[in-house]
């Protein structure tokens, strides 16, 4: 068995107004900070686990992914960075 | 008349199971509370999925809750040619939509706030008053088209940014209800609020139109 690390994030779709990024870009623009930003909040997971091999985990973290980190309705993820150990 | 029978299902986290449970033994129904591993609930009439935090709500309301085996047992019902009504209140409702009994999904206000106060509803040719309390009531669905044939609980002036002044909706055919409303919550007033009353009177009717008592 191999040990997997992967790094995932998941927000709303795009076409779903998201309250979070709303703000953020509201105060980022009162304050000068940001100049037009267009800003989606989200999650960040850091998961590792072991696999038999790299397309194993893959699968694996798929299944975790749109089960039970989104809801594909309304949800997406993506996998910024998966390393082996 | 026999009674009818109800089970609410207290997960870890609901937090309004004893309201629930006095708002249907106002109703003169048989109630018990059971866990959310019960697997013999066929012998309801009625399933009630209350409002609260399951499991914290991690990750996304309702999201953990759905793997529950009394989730399992109310998709093997409906396969099955039994019948059980379910209703789901709030935190029960996002239990239902995530678990795909109804259709779309609940995301945060478009507020971002939790909102708790009074909102009319419009159902079944009436308009009236029901308590909201959720931070993550907006409903989302893409098309209208995928839920023309539910019968739909609708804000009069939306309060969180539902797609299409959703606050509720039930589909005849499996005889399950969603509501981000809580109708439990003014059942029971010095007010005279009716609103609940409306809701569970429908219920009445639909399980005794569906041979259910």
């Amino acid at each position: 068995m191999k040990t997997f690390k992967f790094k995932i994030a998941t927000k709303l779709k795009e076409e779903i107004k998201d309250p979070k990024g709303i703000v953020i870009e509201d105060i980022s623009k009162k304050l000068e900070i940001l100049n037009s930003p267009k800003i989606k909040a989200g999650k960040y997971y850091e998961i590792s686990f072991e696999a038999k091999d790299k397309q194993e985990a893959d699968e694996k973290i798929k299944l975790l992914a749109v089960d039970i980190l989104t809801n594909p309705i309304i949800e997406t993820f993506e996998v910024i960075e998966s390393i082996e150990l | 008349m026999t009674k009818i029978k109800a089970a609410i299902v207290d997960f870890l986290g609901s937090n309004c199971t004893i309201e629930t449970y006095d708002a249907l033994k106002s109703r003169k129904y048989e109630v018990e509370i059971i866990k959310p591993d019960e697997s013999n609930i066929e012998k309801y009439n009625l399933i009630v999925l209350p409002g609260g935090f399951s499991y914290g709500d991690y990750v996304k309301a309702g999201r953990i809750a759905k793997f529950s085996p009394v989730v399992e047992e109310i998709k093997k019902i409906n396969k099955s040619n039994k019948k059980v009504f379910v209703l789901g209140i709030c935190n029960g409702f996002q239990i239902l939509t995530e678990s795909g009994f109804l259709k779309g999904a609940l995301i945060e206000n478009i507020t971002d706030k939790f909102i708790c106060r009074d909102v009319l509803v419009n159902f079944n040719n009436q308009n009236f008053t029901l308590p909201i309390a959720h931070k993550e009531g907006r409903y989302y669905i893409e098309n209208f088209e995928d839920i023309k044939d539910y019968e739909i609980i609708k804000y009069i002036d939306n309060p969180n940014g539902s797609k299409f002044d959703i606050a509720g909706l039930y589909d005849k055919k499996t005889l399950i209800m969603g509501l981000m409303p809580h109708p439990e919550r003014n059942m029971i007033t010095p007010f005279k609020a009716k609103g609940g009353s409306i809701i569970f009177d429908f219920i009445e009717n639909e399980m005794r139109q569906n041979g259910i008592i």
